[in-house]
């Protein structure tokens, strides 16, 4: 039998937080480890995705917590209680920053271009590098779009993770840490941006527990 | 919940990406296997990370600012 790390939290909120047959606490002084007891291996199945990201997400709705990565198992609580302690800073600093916060991430997708492609008459070393620079051109358009996008949310950069053409037709994935009365607000606001813009749609997906700012 | 002009699941590629390269690390084993076979194994410090992860990792260490 090991344990599957679920999220870290604060172990003044567990009494806010079901704990059951599936889900232990672990106290680590001022902090705990919410965990699953399973046997074996975990497997990345969708299910057992899908099952982890609504667990970290139910969680997340009941107290301030940082969800774990999927896939972390320890052989013993003791091991937990050791990997917390190591941490025990940082994790109580990220607790603290997402505490009465969601993520939500929003999709650009270009509107028409997937992928430029460099014409270029030559050798296969020049036309790589060629459709290498156009690639690089087009992540720094998607960089300057999704710059934009997050000045006009009005939140702080610190709030706000990137990642540019993470793939073919999607401009930028942008990742923001808002206060949870304002999810509707920035829903309106990216809907707002997309519709204004030439070069890309916006979409948002969400709410997330705070994968992105739990790191 | 996804918002566009229709709402519906949130798309797996988001859950993958979110759940395999995002969240918190702790020292800890993670065995993650597919469709039964274990594709990875590590101990002591977890590194998981998506093949895009990897290459941003990669960039990163290449071009040092």
């Amino acid at each position: 039998m090991t344990l599957l790390v679920r999220a870290i939290v604060r172990a003044s909120d567990l009494d806010r937080v079901a704990t059951d047959d599936d889900i232990v606490a672990i106290r680590a002084a001022d902090l705990a480890a919410l965990a699953s007891r399973i046997d074996g291996p975990v497997s990345a199945t969708e299910s057992a995705l899908r099952g982890h990201d609504s667990l970290t997400r139910s969680i997340h709705e009941r107290v301030a917590s940082l969800p774990a990565r999927f896939g972390q198992l320890f052989e013993s609580e003791d091991d937990v209680v050791a990997a917390i302690e190591a941490r025990a800073a940082t994790l109580r600093e990220g607790i603290a920053t997402v505490d009465g916060r969601v993520e939500v991430a929003i999709t650009l997708r270009w509107r028409e271009l997937s992928r430029p492609s460099a014409s270029v008459d030559g050798s296969p070393g020049h036309a790589y590098m060629a459709q290498r620079a156009a690639d690089l051109a087009l992540a720094r358009r998607a960089e300057a779009i999704a710059a934009r996008l997050v000045d006009e949310m009005a939140y702080e950069r610190a709030h706000a993770r990137l990642k540019t053409c993470p793939r073919p037709g999607v401009a930028a994935i942008v990742a923001i840490l808002v206060d949870r009365d304002d999810v509707s607000d920035v829903r309106e606001r990216v809907r707002s941006f997309g519709a204004c813009s030439s070069e890309v749609t916006a979409s948002v997906d969400g709410v997330f527990a705070p994968y992105s700012f739990a790191s | 919940m996804r918002d566009d002009v229709a709402t519906t699941e949130i798309p797996l590629v988001e859950i993958i990406d979110r759940l395999l390269d995002r969240g918190v690390v702790l020292a800890g084993r993670a065995v993650i296997s597919v469709a039964g076979v274990d594709l990875i194994e590590l101990r002591l410090n977890v590194v998981l990370a998506s093949v895009d992860a990897l290459a941003r990792s990669d960039r990163r260490i290449a071009e040092p600012r």
